[in-house]
């Protein structure tokens, strides 16, 4: 056995995607995580710290982390940069006007993190059950998604609660981490 | 943990500074007759602030900070004129050494990467259509007219906004909500039934509201008091001086019937409500927060029912109604 082919099957084993889950409070991110893991949703408080589920997707282990997204937690996000391969962003499309404005802003400052740089970046448009929801391209529009060009990303209208659209968010975004590190395979 | 995060802040704060001036010193340096002795300077005093910073700044934002530095630093010294050697070439061959402009190679990375300008999508939207809005009013009396709650799904629910009232009492018992926000309220008395999806309070004073829903988050209110039934635990940020309790369900009847909590899917059973473990976002060692308290027995039950009587009140006297909202917000929720 050449050392290449050593190498291929320890990497072939531990085909590991970490995933972080950011957005303002109330957008869903806690929900989203739970009901992709198949858990109960009725219950879910707001998030003081962070949730982590590592679950195997299409071969790959991914670890996903969701982290609270109240004001006065939102400066340790940073903590939980290092080494993500996907961010999935969240936001609440039923959100109030003033909101949107922050949520741009703390997306884009997001973007401009060094250590965030090579990541795919997923914006799920949640609670699409709600009536007044915006549709993702409304959202799309609002943050301004256009001007990103340092990072691969997708916009994809979902909602938590009825489970539409999450996988393929999750499609999305696992395959295009996976074409970026895995392209040898 | 108040100390924990300004030092994040800081650090944060002392990244996105150092990372302008980098920027705006590679800038300078790109241009073809840049102040040398300037950039060095700024240098100097750039990297004399991080010496200081050391001392709050994490390992990772140290090496990032002192990398950048260190580009800038290269970059002045090959981008520094090459001093002419000194030989005895003849002059010719002297005067043809090209001037020493900036290497192309040291063109910024970051300036690169920047997007290029775009026009902003206009900010106005449209108002939607299923979300209500009650906002700016005071002294008096705000119950929106009901709507028939003919499937009693939640899909058909919608977001209601109340903003910017003072001296109001705003019945929702009547709206079927899906999600409701509150936004500048000043001595006011609000009461809602089952609410499926959130409630978000934000700059409230002295104000009761009367709440049942799924998620309560409060930010940057006081003196507030909330008789409360809740799914989850509520959570609040920047407040001080809130009280809770338990929510009125009887007093309520038929407003908050079996029926309702079953549409919000909430458990109507008083023991599976959460409101009595808030959580501080502000408060987050051991023991009690001081921003909040639980209610005495006796207070949540007349602080649910007198707001509840003042709500559903058919009283034309407007005056007297007034005097009923201030004597109970002076007595449950002043700070």
């Amino acid at each position: 056995m050449g050392l290449l082919t050593v190498l291929k099957k320890l990497k072939q084993k531990e085909k590991e995607i970490r995933i972080l889950i950011l957005g303002l409070d109330n957008a869903g991110k806690t929900t989203i995580l739970k009901r992709i893991n198949g858990e109960d949703i009725s219950t879910i408080s707001p998030t003081l710290g962070f949730n982590i589920k590592t679950l195997d997707y299409n071969g790959y282990k991914l670890n996903i982390w969701d982290v609270g997204g109240q004001k006065s937690i939102r400066s340790y996000w940073r903590n939980y940069f290092e080494q993500t391969d996907g961010l999935v962003w969240v936001v609440d499309s039923a959100d109030r006007p003033d909101r949107f404005a922050d949520c741009k802003a703390e997306l884009h400052s997001l973007l401009t993190e060094e250590r965030l740089a090579g990541a795919s970046l997923l914006i799920f448009a949640n609670k699409q059950d709600l009536p007044g929801a915006l549709s993702s391209e409304e959202i799309a529009k609002l943050l301004d998604l256009k001007a990103i060009q340092t990072h691969h990303w997708q916009i994809v209208g979902c909602s938590a609660v009825t489970g539409d659209n999450l996988l393929t968010g999750m499609d999305w975004v696992v395959t295009d981490i996976s074409k970026r590190i895995y392209m040898l395979d | 943990m108040a100390a924990h995060a300004d030092v994040k802040l800081a650090a944060a704060a002392f990244c996105a500074d150092l990372k302008q001036e980098c920027d705006a010193l590679t800038q300078t340096l790109g241009q073809p007759n840049a102040d040398r002795t300037a950039v060095l300077t700024r240098l100097s005093i750039a990297l004399k602030s991080l010496t200081e910073a050391t001392v709050f700044l994490p390992a990772y934002d140290q090496r990032a900070c002192a990398a950048m530095l260190k580009t800038i630093s290269d970059q002045l010294t090959t981008a520094a004129p090459a001093r002419a050697k000194f030989t005895f070439a003849s002059r010719k061959a002297k005067s043809s050494t090209p001037a020493a402009g900036p290497p192309e190679s040291a063109q910024p990375l970051a300036e690169q990467r920047l997007p290029p300008p775009q026009a902003l999508p206009p900010a106005a939207l449209a108002p939607r259509p299923t979300a209500r809005q009650i906002c700016s009013n005071r002294n008096c009396y705000i119950a929106p007219p009901p709507v028939p709650i003919s499937s009693a799904e939640s899909s058909t629910s919608s977001d209601v906004e109340v903003a910017d009232l003072t001296r109001c009492v705003v019945s929702l018992l009547d709206l079927h909500v899906g999600a409701l926000h509150l936004k500048n309220l000043d001595r006011c008395v609000l009461v809602v039934g089952p609410i499926a999806g959130s409630v978000l309070v934000e700059s409230c004073r002295n104000c009761v509201f009367v709440i049942c829903c799924r998620q309560l988050r409060i930010h940057n209110s006081v003196g507030l008091a909330i008789p409360l039934h809740i799914a989850s635990h509520p959570i609040i940020e920047d407040c001080s001086a809130l009280r809770f309790g338990l929510y009125p369900r009887a007093a309520l009847a038929d407003f908050a019937s079996v029926e309702r909590f079953e549409a919000a899917r909430i458990d109507p059973n008083p023991g599976a409500s959460a409101h009595k473990t808030v959580e501080d976002f502000c408060w987050l060692k051991r023991g009690q927060s001081p921003n909040w308290v639980l209610m005495s027995s006796d207070d949540e039950h007349a602080c649910g029912t007198e707001a509840m009587a003042l709500a559903t009140s058919s009283v034309v006297d407007e005056q007297a109604l007034m005097d009923s909202l201030d004597a109970l917000v002076a007595r449950f929720s002043v700070a």
